[in-house]
Order: structure tokens, then sequence, then C-alpha cells
């Protein structure tokens, strides 16, 4: 009677601990999953509270779209993540006909402080057109040509 | 005395077979949850990652066109999600109502990874004029957008 009471509570002792390491590892992962994510949302939250950009001319002459637009903000911008809406119809940065980051078309980052120069030909668009820029974070600024 | 004996073993496998029948079963049921609370975890870190933001210019008025009834949404990924962009992953509500006649397009990639932009169509037969919105959501994040036609 000893042999089985000890035999069957090891067994279930052996298999406690198996279930407990697995609902362990499973509770640990899914926990450091949700805290990595939610840091990097604070830390993308932090990054749009100081991101500021300001279109400090914009013109429309000869079927060109220029834009100068500074960043005013603290934080580093991709170049490859500013957009371009002209009169409601989004342009990518793959359609820009020329990028000039501060006169320099080799960089991808747009500094603080520093002017982002944007041309892209649209023909046809009338006198007045509207110009909407935006950045990472979605931060934005717009202006009619006028 | 033998039958002591043979009795005492048939209740030490009987005892070991319990033993061992509770064993599987709790390790079998702790698994699945651990399945579970792993699959609800990674669902969780998901839609915290996931953060949409209506780029579309309110002020244009190119945003409804009238004559193919279509409303047109830019709607750029940013957050951390890398996400489809497909119009299964998009809800869209205009003005309350839900909208089952959209197509998404991502426009700069094959999927809507980080800010990439989606191109979300609804069509909307015969808007009428006057102030409307839009509610888009995808992976438990929503935007509500604005516009006049």
């Amino acid at each position: 009677m000893g042999f089985s009471v000890s035999g069957s509570f090891a067994i279930i002792i052996v298999a406690a601990f198996i279930a407990f390491g697995m609902a362990y590892t499973a509770g640990a992962n899914g926990f450091e999953r949700v805290t990595e994510a939610t840091k990097d949302a604070h830390e993308s939250r932090l990054d749009s509270q100081n991101t500021a950009i300001d279109i400090v001319r914009a013109n429309y002459s000869a079927g060109q779209v220029e834009v100068n637009v500074t960043n005013n903000g603290t934080t580093a911008l991709p170049v490859s993540a500013t957009d371009l809406i002209v009169n409601g119809t989004y342009h990518g940065h793959d359609e820009f006909d020329e990028l000039l980051v501060d006169g320099q078309s080799a960089t991808s980052v747009w500094l603080p402080g520093e002017e982002l120069f944007v041309r892209i030909d649209l023909p046809g668009l009338g006198s007045s057109p509207r110009v909407k820029i935006v950045t990472e974070h979605g931060v934005a600024d717009a202006v009619v040509v006028g | 005395m033998a039958s002591v004996s043979v009795t005492h073993l048939v209740l030490f496998i009987a005892s070991l077979l319990v033993a061992a029948s509770v064993a599987g079963v709790l390790t079998q049921e702790v698994g699945r949850l651990s399945e579970a609370i792993n699959d609800q975890g990674l669902d969780a870190s998901q839609e915290v990652r996931t953060d949409i933001e209506v780029i579309s210019d309110g002020g244009s008025d190119s945003v409804y066109n009238a004559s193919t009834g279509n409303i047109t949404v830019y709607v750029k990924n940013t957050g951390t999600q890398e996400m489809a962009g497909d119009a299964d992953d998009v809800d869209v509500l205009v003005d309350g109502a839900y909208q089952a006649n959209l197509n998404v397009t991502v426009l700069d990639g094959e999927l809507w990874n980080p800010n990439n932009v989606a191109e979300v169509k609804v069509y909307y037969p015969a808007l009428p004029s006057g102030d409307h919105r839009v509610k888009v959501i995808t992976n438990g994040d929503e935007e509500v957008f604005t516009f006049r036609t």
C-alpha cells in the first residue's frame, strides 16, 4: 500500500511540474510580448508628440508642384515615410521627381531643423492646388498654393 | 500469504494507472491552456502594435467621387505591426452604417507594412450632400475621418 501511494504521488508530482513549466512559459512569453509591444507603442507615441513639420513654401508653375517643408520637431524622420497628397490624390515618395534634404539627395534621413524639398510633375491641376505633406506617425501639414 | 502479495501488486498497478491517467489529463489540459494563453498574448501584442492614421485631405473635394460613387480614404500604418492590407482585415462604417462593398489596396508595397499607405475605396452611390464620418477599423484600432460633400 505504501509503494502504491508513493508511486502515484511521484507520477502526479512529475506531471504537476511539467504542467507548471508549460503554463509558466506560456504566461511569461505572452506577458513579455505585450510588455514589449506596449513599450514600442509608448516610444512611437513620444516620437509622434516630438514631431512637427511646417510647409514654408509651396509653388505650382509649369505643371510642377514644389514644396519646401521644415522639420520643426526633435525627431529624425525617414524620407521614405514622407507622402504627398495633392488635391486629395496620394503620391508616395517613389513618385517624387526630386527629393532633397538640405540640398542633398544622397540621404534617407530628414533631421530636426533641416528643410525637405519635394518636386513632382503634375500638369493640369488648376490655379491653386491644395497640398498636404504627411510624415512618419501621420504628422501632417497642408497648404493651398496661392 | 501469496494472495496478499498479489492483491498488493494489483492495487499497486491500479494506483499507478489511475495516477498516470490523472497526470496525462492534467498535462494535456494545461498544454491546451498554455496554447490559448500564447495565442491570447500574441493577439494582445498585435493589437497594441497596431496604429493607423487616416491621412486623406478633408479640405479637398476629392474624397467622394459622385460619378463613380466611391469614397476614397488613404490610411497610413503608423504602428509597428505588419498587416495584410486586404478588405478582410478592414472594417468601414460610413455615417454609422457598416459597409461591405469596399476595396483595399496598398499603394506603396505588397503588404501593409509600417509607414505604408493603403487606399480604402467604399462604394456608396448617391451620398447626400452634407457632413459625413468614415470610421476605419483594423485589428482593434479605429480612426474617424470627417469630410463634407
